[in-house]
């Protein structure tokens, strides 16, 4: 039985880790650039 | 114009830019710093897309898109361990870390950092030694790819196709430097974005979009659409782990992080890798779709190959295997670089010539050396491509392995475990690298490659043999913590 937007549920979960990946990424550099505004510069 | 006529033309330009390119970095170059990592002055685009270029080597394409026509759609999982391990995990846990430690231990190498890291010289001949013979080796596989597509698409003979490539390589390598290699790679790296979306998208379009060619796919084998599927856990789990969780302890890889003009470079540049890692998606995919465009086929290496001569037309051709030769070069210019600091500056380094009493090399003669033996580092992976002991994935996992057994937890540990010692990365070190070699030549038992086996006993002694013997002298500590700690670790 076809998962989400008619794939197979695993290929439909590999795509997701792959899109939540990048997501992870942004709200990391976003919670990194709001604990050092202001602060001193690179070592 | 003849399809030949076009492929010539397309890589003619982009063969001639990266020259351009190399020349061009000359004049920056120098110092040993600037040869190694850049000066320490590369920011998050290069720094991002070079690392991505570097990660993505000829082999991943092919031989991804070879593993994907055998497997089905269960191969995507090896790309999201490649975007989300490979790439985010990656950055976000070693990029900050690995940039402060080097940057006060002063060192422009892996071998460097381990053996300052530990205050232990024969730990940074030994991983210098592993990574010179292994990542030579590795080379080889990485030339033959190239060797390989140029014959596939434009008839070219395998070993005129590797004697321009490694030729054009070895030139803006050794005049340009790492500079030469992060900026190639940064323009190679969209190269190769746009010429596995281009071949993407025409795939998909063949097959009638991607829930229709699942459908296919089924009722050829359901095993091709489910996961592990044809595969099987052993299989699927090995591999996804030796090309994701690998990269931890890859020299290439990591010394993107030396290079940083800073760790602000990290916020952007952890977005990039991760956008750019997702190109990993695209080998896979295409290589499963091909099962539904293609014959079936006795070497599944062709797939990729013999499906852009399908779905694309001359010249997006023409543009892919420019973005496969891009991606074979990148790898292969950036393992030239880890190769000549393996030999220059940790085997017979400034380091070794002071203990001598000889004068430290001056920056013209270091940079000379280094330009010297990245030529002969060359030129052997060269000569050996030109008649290859083995097939290009074996080649490549095999080295990967060792490089990973002996080099991985030394890094990792060594900027976030205080207590790690001396007499533990050693043996850590030795015994990872010799249970990989021994469970390899043994014919890999279970189905199981030498990775696994290789970093599990790695981790197990060098924990185990830091609890036995005392801490690492507070010296060690405060050189390479700061006199702070100021990391809050």
């Amino acid at each position: 039985m076809p998962g989400p937007l008619g794939l197979p549920w695993s290929t439909f979960a590999a795509l997701l880790v792959i899109l939540a990946s990048i997501v992870a990424s942004i709200v990391w550099a976003l919670l990194c650039s709001s604990r050092d505004d202001g602060e001193t510069p690179d070592e | 114009m003849s399809s030949i006529a076009i492929y010539g033309t397309v890589l003619g330009v982009y063969l001639a830019l990266l020259i351009a390119l190399g020349l061009w970095m000359a004049k920056r170059t120098r110092s040993a710093e600037d040869f190694y990592i850049g000066g320490r002055q590369v920011g998050p685009w290069v720094t991002a897309f070079s690392f991505v270029a570097a990660y993505f080597s000829s082999v991943v394409i092919i031989g991804g898109g070879a593993f994907g026509y055998r497997f089905g759609l269960s191969t995507l999982w090896v790309a999201a361990g490649n975007v989300l391990i490979g790439c985010t995990l990656a950055w976000i846990v070693l990029g900050k870390r690995v940039w402060q430690f080097t940057k006060r231990l002063n060192t422009m190498t892996i071998p460097g950092f381990i053996g300052r890291r530990y205050d232990a010289r024969n730990a940074e001949v030994f991983s210098a030694l592993i990574i010179f013979v292994f990542m030579i080796v590795y080379n080889v596989s990485v030339l033959q790819g190239m060797g390989r597509i140029m014959e596939g698409l434009m008839g070219i003979p395998y070993v005129t196709g590797v004697l321009i490539a490694g030729v054009i390589i070895l030139i803006y390598v050794s005049i340009g430097g790492y500079l030469a290699v992060v900026w190639t790679s940064f323009v190679q790296a969209w190269i190769m974005i746009f010429g596995l979306l281009l071949l993407g998208f025409a795939t998909l379009n063949a097959v009638g979009g991607l829930p229709a060619a699942a459908t296919k796919l089924a009722a050829i084998d359901s095993g091709y659409v489910s996961t592990p599927g044809v595969w099987g856990w052993g299989g699927l789990v090995s591999f996804a782990l030796i090309v994701s969780f690998g990269v931890w302890g890859m020299p290439q890889l990591i010394v993107r992080f030396y290079s940083m003009k800073g760790t602000r470079v990290l916020r952007l540049g952890t977005v990039l890798a991760t956008l750019g890692g997702a190109m990993a998606l695209f080998p896979y995919l295409t290589g499963a779709l091909s099962r539904l465009l293609l014959p079936p086929l006795s070497n599944p290496d062709l797939a990729i190959p013999l499906l852009t001569q399908q779905v694309l037309n001359p010249w997006g051709g023409a543009i892919f295997l420019a973005g496969v030769m891009a991606a074979g070069m990148s790898t292969f210019a950036s393992v030239l670089i880890i190769v000549s600091g393996a030999i220059v500056q940790d085997l017979f380094g400034d380091r070794r010539m002071r203990k001598r009493g000889d004068a430290p090399a001056s920056d013209s003669r270091t940079v000379l050396l280094a330009r010297v033996a990245s030529v002969g580092a060359g030129f052997v992976s060269l000569l050996i491509a030109l008649k290859p002991p083995a097939l290009i994935l074996v080649i490549t996992a095999f080295s990967w392995a060792v490089i990973a057994s002996a080099c991985l937890w030394p890094v990792v540990l060594g900027v976030y475990w205080r207590r790690g010692t001396r007499a533990g990365a050693i043996s850590s070190m030795v015994v990872g690298t010799a249970t990989a070699l021994v469970w390899m030549l043994a014919g890999r038992p279970l189905g199981i490659h030498g990775f696994i086996p290789g970093v599990l006993v790695s981790l197990i002694v060098f924990v185990v043999v830091s609890l036995l013997t005392e801490p690492p002298p507070h010296a060690v500590i405060e050189r390479a913590w700061g006199k702070t700690g100021a990391d809050g670790s």
